[in-house]
């Protein structure tokens, strides 16, 4: 067995650490990243699945009324309707990682809360301190991913 | 799983299972899921830092952020690049060196500062350092940085987290934002049949003095079974001592300052929530605690 010392486990942070710092690593944040909204009323036009921007969603509280699989595997739509309507405006899709959402324990009938968050929006159960869903505008998803430079 | 979580799970496997199955553990192996509530406040995060840096009128900045619990060795920053304005999109853009697990090498890239940011460790705070330069030498480094000819050039062909910075054999990504400096600053000519080593030339001319650690016998270990780790550029007789010569953020910025006397510093760590703003060369304390000269502000 190799044993090795609280030191020795610091210094391998340090070697290894660095040498993660130094890596692309997006993978696991673009899929954090990776939730989607579509306009319930533009669901079949060809504005398809959209920014937050785009869709001009507005902070509040909405209602899950259907949850399904989404196209995508290992993602589910859930459909929101604003809770006061008025308010809130026609609803939207919310295409999300099925992991995040059985994470967060939404079903059917639940009330979520979409927050407006400089990048998009960030949309969590209702009393949740976490999000389940970050959506981010388009420029600012071009912003997070690394660009290689090529000659 | 989180950053950290994943090198403490390297760190427990090595401990748990024979050397020789420690070795299968690929670098590249990645957290399967982020954490949302730390992407958020990264995002957050990067967006105030954003802000503040339209304020100024900045062109170019050495950026440096934290990523991993280096506390031990005195050190917050792991990761450096250049911070450019980009007059077309209207935003900034580091330009870094990063290793491309899938094309297991070293890559040069542009990203956003929220995406640069998004690195670090999800319970220790986040720490970002901008070294803002004298109109005369931000314009000569923006001129070359912006370069991709140039960006493209410095780049090393083999990776190693731990590369000596007097080699060409290897290059970490501190070493690469380094040797960029150099050639902006250090009048290296283009007709240089090697310009990693004539810029490596110029920083030792200058008196570059890089990260110290002492290591002890584990380089020795860790060379065999850490990936992107090495110790054949290393000189024998620090090899003998247990210690190794490594470009690290602080060790860049300390050139700079070293360099340009003029050039300024802004340091923001954030904790929770909580920001802590510090201008000056005295680095903020690895718990992110306001000093009474320091602004301290909530996150939004």
């Amino acid at each position: 067995m190799l044993q090795i010392s609280k030191k020795w486990l610091a210094v391998l942070a340090l070697v290894s650490g660095s040498a993660y710092a130094g890596s692309v690593s997006m993978i696991s944040v673009s899929d954090s990243i990776s939730a989607t909204v579509e306009g319930i009323s533009t669901a079949s036009s060809t504005v398809g699945k959209s920014s937050a921007k785009l869709l001009n969603l507005a902070e509040g509280d909405y209602k899950v009324v259907d949850v399904a699989q989404a196209q995508e595997a290992g993602k589910l739509r859930l459909t929101l309707h604003p809770v006061d309507e008025t308010a809130a405006g026609e609803g939207f899709y919310l295409y999300v990682v099925a992991a995040d959402v059985e994470q967060a324990q939404i079903r059917q009938g639940d009330i979520v809360s979409a927050k407006l968050r400089p990048y998009g929006v960030a949309v969590f159960g209702q009393g949740k301190s976490s999000p389940f869903a970050l959506v981010l505008d388009e420029a600012w998803r071009k912003q997070i991913l690394p660009q290689a430079i090529t000659g | 799983m989180t950053w950290r979580q994943a090198c403490l799970g390297v760190a427990l496997a090595l401990m748990l299972v024979p050397a020789g199955q420690a070795a299968s553990w690929s670098y590249c192996d990645q957290p399967a899921r982020a954490n949302l509530v730390q992407t958020d406040r990264m995002l957050r995060f990067g967006h105030l830092v954003e802000n503040i840096l339209d304020e100024t009128a900045a062109q170019a900045v050495v950026v440096s952020r934290s990523g991993f619990d280096l506390e031990r060795f005195g050190l917050h920053y792991s990761h450096a690049g250049v911070m450019l304005r980009d007059e077309v999109q209207q935003g900034w853009s580091v330009r870094q060196l990063y290793f491309d697990c899938a094309a297991e090498r070293p890559r040069i890239y542009d990203q956003g500062i929220p995406g640069f940011l998004l690195g670090n460790e999800e319970d220790l705070p986040t720490f970002i350092s901008m070294v803002f330069l004298p109109p005369d030498e931000e314009r000569r480094l923006a001129v070359q940085a912006h370069s991709k000819p140039v960006a493209l050039s410095l780049l090393g062909q083999t990776y190693s987290a731990n590369a000596y910075p007097f080699s060409t054999r290897y290059q970490n990504c501190n070493q690469w934002a380094l040797e960029l400096l150099a050639y902006a600053w250090g009048n290296i000519s283009l007709e240089a049949p090697d310009r990693r080593a004539a810029a490596q030339g110029w920083l030792k001319a200058q008196g570059y003095q890089p990260t110290q650690i002492r290591l002890g016998p584990f380089l020795d270990v860790a060379s065999w079974f850490v990936p992107l780790v090495n110790r054949d550029d290393h000189p024998a007789n620090e090899l003998a001592e247990g210690i190794v010569s490594l470009s690290m953020p602080d060790a860049v910025e300390d050139f700079v300052h070293q360099q340009v006397p003029a050039a300024t510093r802004l340091e923001i760590c954030l904790k929770d929530t909580h920001v802590v703003i510090r201008k000056g060369w005295r680095r903020l304390d690895a718990k992110c605690v306001a000093e009474p000269t320091d602004q301290v502000m909530q996150l939004q």
